[in-house]
């Protein structure tokens, strides 16, 4: 975790010495994919810059389809967020095409290559889910107050102010995270979850995490799935499945049905914020409350009693 | 042979914005057979669709037997034309014919053997029980009629209404049909036929009905059916190749 | 697996079994009545309801997605499609394939415009939506299996109690009417039959591929029929037979969509029996 000061430091200096693109009246109008690049954004950036998110609350951003004021939005900007690693897969070509006219910054691919997990065996894709390890965003956040800095050079200082301090966040936030968690006993170690979307919190705090749908959403989960994890959650004594707020909970209760068939109670451990982050307006509709959110959910489904708001008592229970 | 078969009076049905039959009068005699004759497009089709009440009149009365045509419905039986059949309908002479006791057996009552002979025996007057199990796709046209006249026999009717009923036959089919609407009518049924061959009207049928959006004239085919009421419905003149007439 | 046959493996499979017997029942006569367009056309339909139905769950806060209310949106704006295409063909010149085709476009056409608009109004879980479209066999749950069952051995015993005015009313409507069955009551009764399959096809094979258990079985069972009550039984048979191996071999085998196995199934029964029946010279 030394990548931060000294190399922003550094960086915003050579922003400065360079012909820096000054935009009139120091206001920036930035559109972001998915809220959690946005809510970074916005604890970054300084006044006066409008943010906006094209994915709300609740969408899953692997069938995101952009909309034709989507598109508008996107020409609209002087500055494009997203996240890549093929996180927004139908929006690849719109992202080819546009990134000829506009400054486009793959916040994602910030997250150096041997810090990434591969998708599966056979493609050389990485699982994009980064934003599930607190650690790992910093380099996104990181990517952002770069490019911030360059567009805003008069801003620079509090665009680092701003910075430091949601990294401290972070930082807080990942030793909360092993703090609740270190109570559980390795083999109580498992995750499940409607789609693959949390191996990057597996392999943070040493989970086993399993999804009933892949790492994409797009497809079928298929009956063998289930019945293969009814088996798992068997074998290995599974106590809590957790649901999540982009994906309809279907499988997973038939996940429940189908061990309580077998005389296993699984209990509903609760939602979990996947995809995409809470209501907006809420606590939970940042990043920091959704992670937050996530640890603590976790944690107290498996018997650990984590504080009941949270690690910044403003989880709304 | 009190009450007549049907009874018309100035009957008019307008039809997708077009009038096809206007202020038609005439009355069916019972237990007689009876031919409808007209040029194309003169309404005889309208005509049976509205004698069998499945399309709304705009003014006028009918009576079948001095009932309207919705009470007398289970007395009426029909014989479509062969072109408006599906002869691909997996379906044997046996099952068509049995489709004619279907009013009568609603939806649950079993099918009996009483029912299966009465089958039998209608399929017997039309010289057709041998081809009880053949589907219908393998019958000639000849033969193809028959069925339906049997389907016609086994309900009893006491009206039957033919729709074309030689059209595209040979001509010994012709005569087995025309001896069996003759023997049913000898049992009491009338008989009501569209009919288009001219020349076979005075041999087939005892009345006629001249027809051509409104009725040129109708009644006993001897004193009706005249060179002039014919050219009146159709149109033309010259007709004297026609027989008997005029 | 450590035991021969999973609950939910089972589960799926009853409700299939009663879903094809029924949908093969129903379709037998929707095959005679050379409606089998119409089924399609009726199943795109179902999708601007569906996402209504969704939008109004949601907003009236039912926590769960609440599949009820979905499949009576489903069913609404199917029923709207049906009453169009009517529309249509009495009212104007166009014919009844335009009808169809206008309906099928615009309905579905509208739903995906719908289902993009959803997910800026985000109110999230809009993928369980993309279930109905495609069907989803894993996530079926008991209630289910019981409305599909239940709704299933109704639509069969519809068909069975109405065989005859169905059978008289397909081949002869003059005949259906004038024996007491009017005409406009049971094309009625087919259209209804037709519409509540197609709802409950929706969890387990989606709109899309609903038109094939409404149209391959009884298409299979005709070529080995030569009476409808035995194309009937027959296509029911058929539609149970294939759900049945296409859900045991989803269980099977990893990644395997089960609608479209199903599907696939069929097809392959279809094929198979017109090369047997080809061969046999068939006297049909």
């Amino acid at each position: 975790m030394n990548i931060n000061r000294r190399r922003f430091v550094g960086l915003s200096a050579a922003a400065i010495a360079a012909p820096s693109i000054a935009v009139a009246g120091q206001s920036l109008n930035i559109v972001c994919t998915v809220g959690m690049l946005a809510d970074t954004a916005k604890q970054i950036a300084p006044a006066n810059v409008t943010i906006r998110a094209l994915m709300g609350p609740g969408t899953d951003p692997h069938a995101f389809r952009q909309t034709r004021s989507d598109v508008v939005a996107l020409t609209k900007a002087d500055l494009i967020i997203r996240h890549g690693l093929y996180l927004e897969a139908q929006m690849e070509d719109l992202f080819a095409k546009l990134g000829n006219r506009k400054p486009i910054l793959s916040a994602g691919e910030a997250v150096p290559n041997h810090n990434l997990l591969p998708y599966d065996d056979a493609s050389p894709q990485y699982d994009p889910h980064v934003w599930m390890d607190p650690t790992l965003w910093i380099h996104v956040a990181d990517a952002i107050a770069s490019e911030l800095s360059s567009k805003l050079p008069n801003k620079s200082a509090e665009i680092s102010q701003n910075y430091a301090s949601f990294v401290e966040t972070l930082i807080r936030l990942t030793d909360y995270g092993h703090d609740i968690l270190a109570s559980v006993p390795k083999q109580a170690r498992v995750l499940l979850t409607a789609h693959d979307a949390f191996r990057y919190f597996g392999s943070a705090y040493d989970f086993d995490v399993m999804g009933v749908k892949g790492i994409s959403t797009t497809s079928e989960a298929g009956l063998y799935r289930i019945e293969e994890l009814v088996d798992l959650i068997i074998e290995r004594q599974i106590k809590a499945v957790f649901v999540e707020s982009s994906q309809s909970d279907r499988n997973i209760r038939a996940l429940i049905e189908g061990t309580a068939a077998r005389g296993h109670d699984l209990k509903l451990g609760g939602q979990l914020f996947s995809d995409a982050m809470g209501p907006a307006g809420t606590y939970e509709g940042t990043y920091i409350g959704m992670i937050d959110h996530n640890l603590t959910t976790i944690a107290r489904a498996l018997g650990v009693d984590a504080p009941k708001r949270g690690m910044n008592d403003r989880l709304n229970v | 042979m009190a009450v007549d078969a049907i009874s018309a009076t100035e009957l008019t049905v307008d039809y997708d914005g077009v009038t096809a039959i206007k202020d038609v009068d005439f009355t069916v005699r019972a237990e007689k057979l009876t031919a409808i004759v007209g040029p194309n497009g003169a309404g005889k089709s309208t005509l049976i669709k509205a004698l069998l009440g499945l399309i709304p009149t705009s003014t006028g009365i009918i009576s079948c037997f001095g009932a309207s045509p919705k009470q007398y419905r289970k007395n009426i039986s029909y014989v479509p034309q062969r072109a408006q059949i599906d002869w691909e309908f997996p379906v044997n002479v046996f099952d068509v014919v049995s489709m004619g006791l279907y009013g009568e057996l609603g939806l649950l009552r079993r099918f009996s053997s009483a029912h299966k002979n009465r089958v039998h025996s209608a399929l017997t007057d039309v010289d057709m029980a041998d081809f009880a199990a053949r589907q219908i796709s393998q019958l000639s046209g000849g033969q193809q009629q028959r069925v339906f006249l049997a389907r016609s026999i086994v309900q009893d009717a006491e009206l039957i209404l033919l729709d074309e009923p030689f059209g595209g036959i040979d001509a010994k089919s012709e005569t087995v049909i025309v001896d069996i609407l003759r023997r049913q009518n000898q049992n009491g049924k009338s008989i009501v036929a569209v009919h288009h061959d001219l020349s076979t009207v005075k041999d087939y049928f005892d009345d006629v009905i001249l027809l051509n959006k409104t009725v040129t004239a109708f009644g006993p085919v001897n004193n009706v059916f005249t060179k002039a009421n014919i050219e009146k419905t159709y149109g033309v003149s010259n007709l004297d190749f026609l027989t008997g007439c005029g | 697996m450590t035991e021969l046959i999973g609950y939910n493996t089972a589960l799926a499979l009853v409700g299939a079994l009663l879903f094809g017997f029924s949908s093969g029942h129903v379709g037998a006569f929707v095959y005679l009545r050379k409606a089998s367009l119409l089924s399609d056309s009726l199943a795109h339909a179902t999708l601007p309801g569906l996402i209504i139905g969704f939008l109004v769950s949601t907003f009236l806060g039912m926590e769960e997605k609440n599949s009820w209310v979905l499949l009576l949106g489903a069913g609404a704006s199917a029923l709207l499609g049906v009453v169009v295409i009517q529309w249509i063909t009495a009212r104007t010149k166009l014919g009844f394939d335009t009808a169809i085709a206008a309906v099928l476009s615009v309905f579905f056409g509208s739903g995906i415009v719908l289902l993009t608009g959803v997910q800026s109004v985000s109110v999230g879980q809009q993928a369980g939506l993309e279930d109905y479209i495609l069907g989803s066999v894993s996530g079926m749950l008991l209630q289910d299996v019981f409305f599909i069952g239940l709704v299933s051995i109704i639509c069969s015993a519809a068909v069975v109690v109405y065989r005859r005015p169905l059978t008289a009313f397909i081949f002869d409507p003059v005949l259906s009417e004038l024996a007491g069955y009017a005409q406009h009551r049971m094309s009625f009764l087919l259209s209804l039959l037709t519409l509540v399959i197609t709802i409950i096809g929706l969890k387990i094979v989606g709109l899309i591929l609903v038109v094939a258990m409404l149209t391959i079985p009884a298409a299979t069972a005709r070529l080995w029929s030569t009476c409808v009550w035995s194309m009937s039984s027959l296509s029911a048979l058929f539609g149970s037979a294939s759900a049945g191996i296409g859900v045991i071999i989803s269980a099977l085998l990893p990644n395997l969509p089960s609608g479209a196995v199903i599907v696939v199934i069929m097809f392959i029964a279809l094929g198979l029996s017109i090369v047997v029946t080809h061969l046999r010279g068939s006297n049909v």
